[in-house]
């Protein structure tokens, strides 16, 4: 009788073989809001380039404010993901460490979670800046502003991103990778939401005159209502949707390189 | 418009079917490891 396993050895990289499940159908988890997420961005996409009208005082007609729609929940999902890596830090960091144990699994999920969230810091905020200066391109008629503080900010904004990941790829023992990192995402999470949030209020740069429409409710009723119950929850379901790929793939590669690991942190 | 509608449509649906084309291939390989695990 044929053996139900497949016969393929192992390949580099994979630290069990393929079985026979491979064949079968997998349920996605979170399959609906998944889906409703991807049909609420559709739908905000359509409304902001069919539905909402010209904004007064920007450019290209007016039509260059719906930069807005993707500009503004990139930055603000980059503000997120700085608060959230700090958040799962601070919790590794006052878990205690069970002297003689390996690296516990369940400290292992906020390691994890806090490294998922500073990659995607740094794509969001990368996000952010290429929307950012396509929008600059159309107001300013520059890409790129070195003399304005809000655009260097962003650029610090993705290097302490970016810093966060070199420092994760030296470090090749696990617990003093996760200590150091944690480390840096919570003193980096202080300086980050400095950039974003208190800089430009208190300096006067080209990000002014737009914030100021924005908070002034100068945008109008079409564009918030596009922006904050379409556009903005969609965004915030595709942040959702990717961390959890991104946590799942961790997951996945952390019980492979070390299969004594047990999903409840025992030892086999 | 709607030609520059189409285009970040266009965009957002192919993002939209490779991250659920990502998310199958992960929920097949996690099934794999808790079979193996068993």
């Amino acid at each position: 009788m044929q053996s139900t396993e497949s016969t393929q050895s192992t390949k580099p990289g994979r630290a069990v073989p393929r079985s026979r499940a491979s064949s079968q159908a997998v349920a996605i988890p979170g399959l609906g809001w998944k889906i409703w997420a991807g049909v609420w961005m559709a739908i905000g996409i359509a409304a902001a380039f069919l539905w909402v009208g010209p904004v007064v005082g920007f450019t290209m007609g007016g039509h260059g404010a719906k930069a807005f729609f993707f500009h503004m929940p990139n930055a603000w999902l980059a503000t997120i993901t700085y608060v959230t890596g700090a958040w799962y830090a601070v919790r590794y960091l006052r878990t205690p460490r069970t002297a003689g144990l390996e690296f516990r699994s369940e400290r292992n999920e906020d390691d994890m979670k806090s490294a998922v969230s500073m990659e995607l810091g740094l794509l969001f905020s990368f996000l952010a800046a290429v929307t950012g200066s396509l929008f600059a391109k159309n107001e300013w008629h520059a890409y790129w502003v070195w003399t304005d503080p809000r655009m260097v900010s962003i650029l610090v904004i993705m290097l302490i991103f970016a810093a966060y990941l070199v420092l994760r790829g030296a470090i090749e023992e696990p617990e003093k990778r996760a200590r150091l990192t944690a480390a840096y995402a919570l003193v980096a999470a202080i300086p980050g939401l400095f950039l974003i949030w208190v800089l430009p209020r208190i300096v006067d740069t080209l990000h002014s005159g737009p914030n100021n429409a924005v908070v002034g409710g100068g945008l109008g009723g079409n564009v918030r209502l596009v922006l904050y119950a379409f556009i903005m929850p969609a965004f915030i379901g595709l942040f959702v949707w990717l961390f959890q790929l991104r946590l799942r793939l961790m997951r996945l590669e952390a019980r492979a390189q070390n299969p004594y690991n047990a999903p409840n942190g025992s030892l086999r | 418009m709607i030609s520059l509608a189409i285009i970040p449509l266009i965009v957002w649906v192919g993002i939209f079917l490779y991250l659920l084309m990502v998310d199958r291939k992960l929920s097949r390989l996690e099934r794999e490891q808790e079979i193996d695990d068993l």
